[in-house]
């Protein structure tokens, strides 16, 4: 899936009048590209995915997603185009402590009305992909960080997206977790051509990216 | 049903939490369910008592509230009564069967109050089909039981009832198949009434009708003849009354009971708010992942719902229970002869509903915070 921003800018409302976010950026990720965006706190590279994400809106400028403007589209649109074609990783895993891992993994399917078989056998692959197939019954909380952040991964690919976009998906890993979790990464980009963009601070996880853009006061600076 | 799924598992997420609220459920279903067991008790026999009856129009005075003999004994009976020469012209009229006049006693039993129906003996089986009798029929200084006075009583057939001066033999013992209040009178022959207690006439006056959808036709007639305080009523407008009466005892018992359901829905919001709030970053991230706002909603309705309908199931059997005590305690303060409360079908139903209700309305709040979540503030949440 390719990525089109079109002279975005974003304004959150605030006490002392609007707070500029993001200022006219204008970016092309091309389909099956691997992508990271780094920048000091507060320079809008987390609103910039939630953008891509469909989790926000812009104040002005488009989102393209595959030639299609998602920041003008209904919610109930947007909602299909998460299921469907994107695939959410977090720093904090953001996985649902009540269900075990498999139930993790499952969750998109079942939303995007999988049928069981087709589920179980997807998620298998899956938690095999990320090397937690042994696991798929224990609860998410009795994992390791790395172990819950490969849950995630396993869990964002459910659905087959195009696009996974990634918000400093080692952000509480250490440096050991932190390579496996970009390695299964940078192996779906090669393997399954899927779009990735990565937030990051870490240099050395951006040095798995194509391409890194830096944001600075919410615009981008350099790519 | 992803959403239940998931709802279940956050039910069982927080214990003690929940163990809370479903008590405060359980507590508001029971009492509930305890105290209008007493007005749906009572609705019932009433009823059953009116529809066991063969009466199709009712003559009572002005002054008295039509209540069927119950629910304690002599209640809205009034000291007017209708001349028994009334009897004959209502008999001449056209469609007309059967006339008789009844009187109403309290007696002062062993254990409790025993109301006293006097009837004709010869009319007993046409105006009360309904009953069956073991024994024989009342003759002079003769008595019918029911079956369930007579049990609390510790009498039985052949045992003599006294009341002040009088004397009675109990001739059979009688019993309905609908569990009216009439396994609970005492029936004396009419003519002994009005002697002992020297009447000038009757307290009612029960007509049953060849046709009975004549009945509000006759009604009309014998209204025609301006009975002196008096005035007839049709079968279904005598039940109306008495609906709308026992209508006035399940409000009481209902104002009572809701201050119970107010505390629970309060208790409910209180969990599902906390809880809510606590997960406001799960909620977002389902969202990020491609749930609908519907499938949250949802989910924190269902989480909610099923909480109060474990508690409301636990609070049907607690009511259950409660009823039991209740109606002791009812029959032993106002000294009744027969047991009043009934938890039935109705009201069980009833109950569920109310625990869904609660559930709903629990989760109201935490449903529109969870509606009008942003996803990015939601995944911001801490």
């Amino acid at each position: 899936m390719h990525v089109r921003l079109n002279g975005i800018h974003k304004y959150y409302e605030s006490p002392a009048g609007p707070c500029k976010v993001l200022e006219n950026v204008t970016l092309h990720i091309p389909s099956g590209a691997f992508v990271s965006l780094m920048g000091p706190s507060g320079s809008g590279k987390t609103t910039l995915l939630n953008l891509i994400g469909c989790l926000d809106s812009p104040t002005f400028g488009q989102v393209m997603l595959e030639d299609r403007d998602v920041a003008s589209a209904d919610e109930g649109t947007r909602e299909r185009i998460r299921l469907k074609h994107i695939g959410f990783i977090f720093q904090n895993y953001n996985l649902l402590p009540t269900l075990t891992v498999l139930e993790n993994v499952v969750l998109p399917m079942q939303l995007a009305g999988l049928r069981s078989s087709e589920r179980s056998e997807r998620a298998g692959m899956l938690l095999k992909a990320v090397g937690l197939d042994q696991r798929a019954s224990q609860r998410v909380n009795s994992l390791s960080g790395g172990q819950q952040q490969r849950v995630a991964i396993a869990r964002a690919l459910g659905n087959l997206p195009q696009l996974i976009l990634a918000d400093e998906p080692s952000g509480n890993l250490d440096g050991r977790s932190t390579k496996e979790v970009m390695q299964v990464l940078k192996s779906i980009n090669d393997t399954q051509k899927v779009t990735v963009v990565i937030v990051t601070h870490d240099p050395a996880v951006a040095a798995y990216a194509e391409q890194v853009y830096y944001l600075e006061g919410g615009r981008l600076a350099s790519g | 049903m992803i959403f239940l799924g998931l709802a279940s598992r956050n039910v069982v997420r927080n214990r003690e939490r929940s163990l809370l609220t479903l008590i405060g459920v359980l507590l508001a279903v029971g009492s509930f369910v305890a105290l209008l067991s007493l007005a749906e008790g009572l609705y019932r026999r009433v009823v059953n008592e009116l529809d066991g009856r063969d009466v199709h129009v009712y003559v009572l005075p002005h002054t008295a509230v039509p209540l069927p003999t119950g629910p304690v004994g002599t209640l809205g009976l009034s000291s007017d009564t209708i001349a028994l020469s009334w009897l004959d012209e209502i008999k001449k009229m056209d469609q007309v069967e059967q006339v008789g006049g009844i009187m109403r006693q309290s007696w002062t039993g062993r254990t409790a109050v025993m109301p006293v129906i006097a009837i004709d003996p010869e009319q007993m089986a046409s105006f009360m089909p309904n009953l069956s009798l073991q024994g024989s029929r009342m003759g002079t200084g003769q008595v019918l039981m029911g079956e369930g006075l007579a049990t609390n009583e510790g009498l039985g057939q052949g045992a003599v009832l006294q009341n002040g001066q009088y004397h009675y033999e109990v001739a059979g013992l009688v019993s309905s198949s609908t569990g009216s209040f009439q396994d609970y009178f005492v029936y004396m022959p009419l003519t002994t009434a009005i002697k002992e207690t020297n009447a000038q006439g009757v307290q009612e006056v029960w007509v049953k009708l060849r046709d009975p959808y004549s009945a509000p036709e006759v009604a009309a007639r014998i209204n025609e003849l301006k009975i002196p305080g008096a005035h007839a009523l049709t079968k279904q407008q005598y039940m109306g009354i008495s609906a709308d009466y026992i209508k006035y005892v399940w409000m009481l018992q209902f104002c009572i009971a809701a201050i119970g359901v107010l505390i629970a829905m309060t208790a409910a919001m209180n969990t599902m708010l906390m809880s809510t709030y606590e997960r406001l970053r799960e909620f977002a991230t389902l969202r990020a992942i491609g749930a609908s706002r519907m499938l949250v909603v949802m989910m924190i309705m269902g989480e909610s719902v099923l909480l109060s309908l474990a508690g409301g199931i636990a609070g049907i059997f607690f009511g259950w229970l409660a009823s039991y005590l209740l109606d002791r305690a009812v029959l032993v303060l106002f000294k009744l002869t027969f047991p009043l409360a009934k938890v039935t079908p109705v009201l069980v139903g009833e109950a569920l509903l109310l625990s869904c209700f609660v559930g709903m309305v629990g989760a109201a709040l935490p449903a529109i915070i969870v509606w009008r979540l942003k996803i990015v503030d939601g995944l911001r949440w801490d």
